[in-house]
C-alpha cells in the first residue's frame, strides 16, 4: 500500500503534468479578475485616477509620445455600475482572488476513507466553478438581471450542473486523492464533460479496472502506474480522465482522437490473479465484471499493439502478437463466463 | 547613447597579444545547415549575459537550401558587441570565422570586411580531393591576400572529427569554442547557453557540443596569439534578450491579446512560434489560417465578438490582406496588424530588410480607409508597441499597423526586463446593457468616436455591414451616408494625433541638418549623427513613431533647420541619374510623406542593398550634404 507520502508525490507529479490546464484556468482567473478589477475602477474613478489607468493601459511605448490627459479623455469612460450593485461586484472580486490566493490548493481534493468519491469531485469542481460564478454575477449585475433568489448562492459553490458550454471548455483541472477501496468512479460520469480533465491519484488496494466503466466514445480513460503518461489526460482533446493505480491494475488507455473501433483502446496490461477480496463496498463480482467490461471491449474493437493481455499476460506487441492477443482475450472471456462448454 | 567607432589600446600578454577595444564586430558565416547562426547566437547571448552590449543580424540566403559553397549562400551572424549599449550592427566585421572560403569572399566583396579585420577560415578546401575545390581555395586566398586581412587557417574539420563522426555538425560549436578563447567569454555561461539551446535534443547531443566547445577553445588557447578584450561595462541583471519578433509575441500576451490569426511568412513566421510555446499559458490561441486573407478575417471575427485579437505578415501578405483592412476600418471593428516588413514587390527579398511597406500600409486599402499606423524603432519597442497598438484599437475602433522589419524581427539585443503590469490586459469590455434607440454607430459629432457593440451585449443586436453604411449600421442609400460616415472614421485620426506629442529631436533643436528615420534605422541614424556632431559638424535627427496620423509639430520643427532629409531602407532616384529631375524623382516613401504634410522640401537618402544601414554610410552622406547642401 502506497504511504501517505508517495501518495502526496504522485499528486504532485500529476500537479504538473497538468500543467497546461492549469494554466488555462489560472490564466482565465487572472483575467477576468483584472477586468473586474478595472471594471470597478473604472466606475469610481476621479479624471486623475482615470489618467493614471490610462497612462498604464497604453504602456511605455506612449511615453513621450501620447498626451496621456488628452488621450484618457477621449476613452469610453465604461458603463457606470449602479450603485446598488457595488456591493455584489466586490463580492465577486473577492471571490475571484480568494480563489488566487488558493493556488494549486484549488486543484486537489482528497476523498476522506469512506468518502464518497462523486460528491467530493463535486465539491472540487463547485469550488473551482466559483469563479464562473462570480463573472456570471457580473454580468448579470450590469445588466440588471441578477436575482438573489436564483443567483444568491453562486459566489459560495457554482457545481458544474450550472455549468454553460463555454465554461465546461475552460473547466478545471481536479487532481483528486482517493482510497482504492472508495473507488467508485461511476458517478464521475456526468463530470466528464466540456475540457474537464480528471485525474484520481489511488491509494491502496483498488479494483483492478475501475475505470472500465467510464469508456464511452468521447471520452479518453487512462489507468496506469506512470504519472508520466497523464501527459495523454492533459493533451486531450475533449474531457479525460486518469487514474495512478497500485502495481498489477489494468493498464490500458482509451483515446477517441485515435480514431474508430481498434485503436482507440489499447490495454497494456491485465491483472495476474483475478479479484478474490471485496474492497470496501465494492464486492468481487462488481470488480470482476468491470474488467470483463475491459476485455470484452477489447476483445470486440479488437487489441491495438496490446500484447499478450489476459490475466498473467504482458507481452508481444505487433499485429501478430496482437492477434494471438485476442484469442487469448476471447478464451478468457469465455472462461470467466462459464461458458467454454456451451461451444 | 550609441556605441560610436571602436577605441583600441593593445599589450602583450605571456604568448598572446591583446587587443583592447570599446566595441568589436564579429561573423559566423557557413552553408545553410551548418549551424554558423546558432554559433552566432549563442556568442551574442553570453555576451550579453555577461553585460556587453550586444546587436546580432542573421546573415541569411534568400534561397533554403543554396548550393554548398556558394558566395550567395553564405549564412550566419553579425555580432557587434560593445562596453555599451549597441544600437545598429556597426559598419565593418573585425572578426570573421568562415567554413569555407566562398562565403568568406562573399562578405569581402560585399565589402563587410575591416582591413584590418581577422579571419579565421576552414582550411580542408586547401587539400581537398576535388581539384576545382582546390583551384577554387587557391584562388580566394589570392584575392583575400590582396586585400591586407590577417588570415588564419584553421583545421576545423580536423579537430572535430576526433570528437564527431560528422564534422559538418560539429563545427559551429567548434568556433564557438574559438570566439570565446578569443573574447574570454564565460564558458559556464556558454555551457549553459548551449544546454538551452539543445534542450528539446538527447542529454548526449548537448554533452558532444559541450565536447566540441573545449576543444575549440583549446585549439585556440594553443594555436592562437590574439585575444580581444571588450569589457562588459552593462549590468546584466534584469535584462532580457531576445528578438524583435519575439519581443512582439511577449509584447502581445502582456498586452493580454487572446488570438493571433497568422499563415507563415519570412520574416513574420518566428513571432508565431515563439506565440505558439507560450500563448497558451495565458489562454491565447495561436490559428493558422489557410491563406494570409482567412488570417485577417479570423482576426476580424474574433475582435467583432469582443476577444482581442491581431495578425502577423510581411509585404506580400499585406497586400493579400487590404480587403479586410479596409473591412476593418469600415466596420470600426478593432484590429492590430504587425507587418514585418521584408524586400521587395512580389515575394522579393523574403529574408533581407526593407523599409518599403510605408505607402502600401497607409493607402493600400480599396476607399477611403483612415487608419494607425506606427513604427517601434528598437527591439525593446516590439514589445511595448504591442500595448500601445492595442489600446489605440480599442479606444479608436480601428486599425493599428505596427510596422516591424527583418532587422528587427532577427536582430538580438538585450533590454531590460519590463515590469508587469496587469493593466495592459486592459479593461473589460462593455457590455452593459444598451438604452433603446441608441444605435451601434452612434457617432460623437465632434470626434466621430462612439460605444463598440459587442454580440451578447443586451439591447445591441444590429446587421453588421461592410458596405457603406449610416449610424443604424444600416447600408447607405442615401447620397449624404457616405459622406458624413467617411468624415466620422476621418476625424477619429484627427482627435488621435491631438494626444500626440511632437517628437524629441536628437542632438541640437537647431542646425544645418535634420536626418528624419523611421523604424528600425533609429540606432544607425543616432550614431552617424554622433559620429558628425563629434567632429563639428552641425546635425540633428528625430525619430517617427506614429506614420499615421503624423506626430505633430513637424512643420515647426523642420523650419529651425538648413535642410531636412530623411534615411531610409526603401528605393529612391537620385538627381544625378539618368533622365531623373526635380519633377519625376521618385522620392524615399518617409520623404514623400514629409513633403505632403508639411510642404517643406525634405530630401532623401536611401539604401535597398539587403541589409541594414550602416551607420558609417549614413556618416558620410551626412557630411557630404553639410557641405554641399545642408549649410546653403
Amino acid at each position: 500500500m502506497p504511504s501517505e507520502k508517495k501518495s502526496e508525490e504522485l499528486a504532485s507529479r500529476a500537479l504538473e503534468v497538468l500543467g497546461r490546464p492549469r494554466e488555462e484556468f489560472r490564466s482565465t482567473l487572472i483575467v477576468t479578475s483584472e477586468e473586474l478589477r478595472s471594471l470597478l475602477d473604472a466606475g469610481s474613478a476621479t479624471a486623475e485616477a482615470r489618467a493614471a489607468r490610462t497612462a498604464a493601459e497604453l504602456g511605455a511605448f506612449a511615453v513621450g509620445h501620447i498626451d496621456i490627459e488628452k488621450f484618457s479623455s477621449f476613452q469610453q469612460k465604461g458603463a457606470a455600475v449602479p450603485v446598488s450593485e457595488a456591493p455584489r461586484l466586490d463580492a465577486a472580486s473577492r471571490t475571484l482572488r480568494s480563489l488566487l490566493e488558493l493556488g494549486d490548493d484549488l486543484y486537489f481534493v482528497r476523498v476522506s476513507s469512506g468518502g464518497d468519491l462523486r460528491d467530493s469531485v463535486s465539491h472540487g469542481l463547485g469550488r473551482a466553478g466559483r469563479a464562473f460564478g462570480a463573472a456570471r454575477t457580473v454580468e448579470l449585475a450590469r445588466s440588471g438581471k441578477y436575482d438573489e433568489e436564483v443567483h444568491g448562492g453562486w459566489l459560495d459553490s457554482f457545481p458544474p450542473s450550472l455549468w454553460n458550454r463555454r465554461e465546461w471548455e475552460l473547466a478545471p483541472p481536479l487532481i483528486v486523492e482517493v482510497d482504492g477501496a472508495d473507488l467508485r468512479p461511476g458517478g464521475l460520469m456526468e463530470f466528464l464533460d466540456g475540457n474537464q480533465k480528471i485525474v484520481l491519484v489511488v491509494r491502496g488496494p483498488a479494483p483492478p479496472a475501475a475505470l472500465a466503466r467510464l469508456i464511452t466514445p468521447g471520452v479518453t480513460v487512462l489507468q496506469t502506474e506512470d504519472p508520466a503518461e497523464l501527459s495523454l489526460v492533459a493533451e486531450a482533446e475533449g474531457p479525460a480522465i486518469g487514474a495512478l493505480m497500485p502495481p498489477d491494475s489494468c493498464r490500458f488507455v482509451h483515446v477517441p482522437a485515435t480514431g474508430e473501433g481498434r485503436a482507440r483502446l489499447t490495454v497494456h496490461h491485465m491483472p495476474d490473479e483475478e479479484p478474490k477480496r471485496a474492497l470496501g463496498g465494492i464486492s468481487v463480482f462488481q470488480q470482476a465484471d468491470a474488467l470483463r467490461h475491459l476485455a470484452t471491449l477489447a476483445a470486440g474493437w479488437g487489441l491495438a499493439a496490446a500484447g499478450d493481455v489476459g490475466p498473467s499476460g504482458d507481452g508481444a506487441s505487433g499485429p501478430a502478437g496482437a492477434a494471438t492477443a485476442a484469442d487469448k482475450l476471447a478464451a478468457w472471456i469465455l472462461r470467466q463466463a462459464d461458458l467454454q462448454e456451451a461451444g | 547613447m550609441a556605441e560610436d567607432t571602436a577605441v583600441k589600446t593593445r599589450e602583450q600578454t605571456g604568448r598572446a597579444q591583446v587587443i583592447r577595444s570599446t566595441q568589436c564586430t564579429v561573423e559566423v558565416v557557413s552553408d545553410s545547415g551548418e549551424g554558423a547562426q546558432k554559433c552566432g547566437q549563442t556568442f551574442g547571448a553570453v555576451s550579453a549575459k555577461m553585460g556587453n552590449g550586444v546587436w546580432t543580424v542573421e546573415i541569411i540566403p534568400a534561397e533554403i537550401q543554396p548550393p554548398p559553397r556558394s558566395p550567395a549562400g553564405a549564412s550566419g551572424n553579425r555580432i557587434r558587441i560593445g562596453e555599451r549599449v549597441v544600437t545598429n550592427w556597426g559598419d565593418r566585421t573585425n572578426v570573421c570565422i568562415a567554413f569555407n572560403e566562398q562565403v568568406l569572399l562573399a562578405r569581402h566583396r560585399l565589402d563587410a570586411i575591416e582591413d584590418d579585420a581577422i579571419l579565421l577560415v576552414e582550411n580542408m578546401w586547401a587539400t581537398h580531393s576535388d581539384e576545382d575545390i582546390r583551384a577554387e581555395w587557391t584562388a580566394a586566398m589570392e584575392e583575400l591576400g590582396g586585400a591586407g586581412y590577417r588570415i588564419i587557417e584553421v583545421p576545423m574539420e580536423q579537430e572535430c572529427l576526433t570528437v564527431v563522426d560528422n564534422a559538418r555538425k560539429g563545427k559551429n560549436m567548434f568556433a564557438l569554442g574559438i570566439l570565446c578563447w578569443m573574447f574570454d567569454r564565460d564558458m559556464d555561461l556558454t555551457r549553459e547557453q548551449i544546454a538551452h539551446a539543445f534542450r528539446k535534443k538527447a542529454a548526449e547531443i548537448t554533452e558532444r557540443n559541450h565536447q566540441l566547445l573545449e576543444l575549440g577553445y583549446a585549439w585556440a588557447d594553443e594555436n592562437l596569439d590574439v585575444r580581444i578584450d571588450v569589457r562588459p561595462g552593462l549590468s546584466a541583471e534584469n535584462t532580457l534578450v531576445m528578438n524583435g519578433n519575439q519581443a512582439a509575441a511577449f509584447g502581445a500576451v502582456a498586452a493580454g491579446m487572446e488570438m493571433a490569426a497568422m499563415y507563415p511568412i519570412t520574416p513574420a513566421t518566428s513571432v508565431s512560434h515563439q506565440l505558439g510555446e507560450i500563448f497558451y499559458k495565458f489562454g491565447g490561441i495561436v490559428h493558422q489560417a489557410e491563406d494570409e486573407i482567412a488570417a485577417v478575417g479570423v482576426a476580424i471575427g474574433a475582435s467583432y465578438s469582443g476577444k482581442v485579437a491581431f495578425t502577423i505578415t510581411s509585404g506580400p501578405g499585406l497586400a493579400l490582406k487590404t480587403e479586410f483592412l479596409g473591412l476593418s476600418v469600415m466596420a470600426e471593428i478593432p484590429l492590430v496588424v504587425v507587418d514585418v516588413q521584408r524586400g521587395g514587390p512580389s515575394t522579393g527579398l523574403p529574408t533581407k530588410v526593407e523599409q518599403s511597406d510605408l505607402l502600401a500600409a497607409l493607402f493600400g486599402q480599396p476607399g477611403d480607409a483612415p487608419h494607425v499606423v506606427m513604427a517601434p524603432a528598437t527591439i525593446e519597442e516590439c514589445f511595448h508597441a504591442m500595448i500601445t497598438a492595442r489600446r489605440i484599437a480599442e479606444t479608436f475602433r480601428t486599425l493599428v499597423v505596427v510596422m516591424t522589419d527583418a532587422n528587427l524581427a532577427t536582430g538580438v539585443q538585450p533590454f531590460p526586463r519590463p515590469t508587469l503590469d496587469p493593466a495592459w490586459q486592459g479593461s473589460a469590455p462593455d457590455m452593459s446593457a444598451i438604452p433603446e434607440g441608441k444605435p451601434p454607430y452612434d457617432w460623437d459629432e465632434a470626434t466621430g468616436l462612439s460605444r463598440r457593440f459587442i454580440p451578447g451585449t443586451p439591447g445591441g443586436m444590429h446587421t453588421l455591414t461592410g458596405l457603406a453604411h449610416d449610424g443604424n449600421s444600416r447600408v447607405a442609400y442615401a447620397s449624404a451616408i457616405n459622406q458624413k460616415s467617411s468624415e466620422m472614421r476621418s476625424r477619429k485620426m484627427a482627435v488621435l494625433q491631438s494626444t500626440l506629442r511632437p517628437p524629441e529631436v536628437y542632438g541640437a533643436e537647431s542646425g544645418d541638418l535634420l536626418v528624419v528615420g523611421w523604424g528600425s534605422t533609429k540606432g544607425a541614424i543616432e550614431e552617424a549623427v554622433d559620429r558628425a556632431r563629434a567632429e563639428g559638424v552641425s546635425v540633428s535627427s528625430l525619430h517617427l513613431r506614429f506614420l499615421s496620423p503624423m506626430e505633430p509639430g513637424l512643420k515647426a520643427i523642420f523650419s529651425r533647420f538648413k535642410k531636412v532629409m530623411t534615411v531610409e531602407i526603401n528605393y529612391s532616384d537620385e538627381l544625378d541619374m539618368p533622365y531623373i529631375t526635380e519633377e519625376n524623382r521618385r522620392r524615399g516613401q518617409l520623404a514623400w510623406l514629409l513633403r505632403a504634410q508639411t510642404l517643406v522640401d525634405v530630401d532623401c537618402w536611401t539604401r535597398v542593398l539587403g541589409e541594414p544601414l550602416r551607420p558609417g554610410a549614413i556618416h558620410d552622406v551626412i557630411r557630404s550634404n553639410v557641405s554641399k547642401g545642408g549649410a546653403a
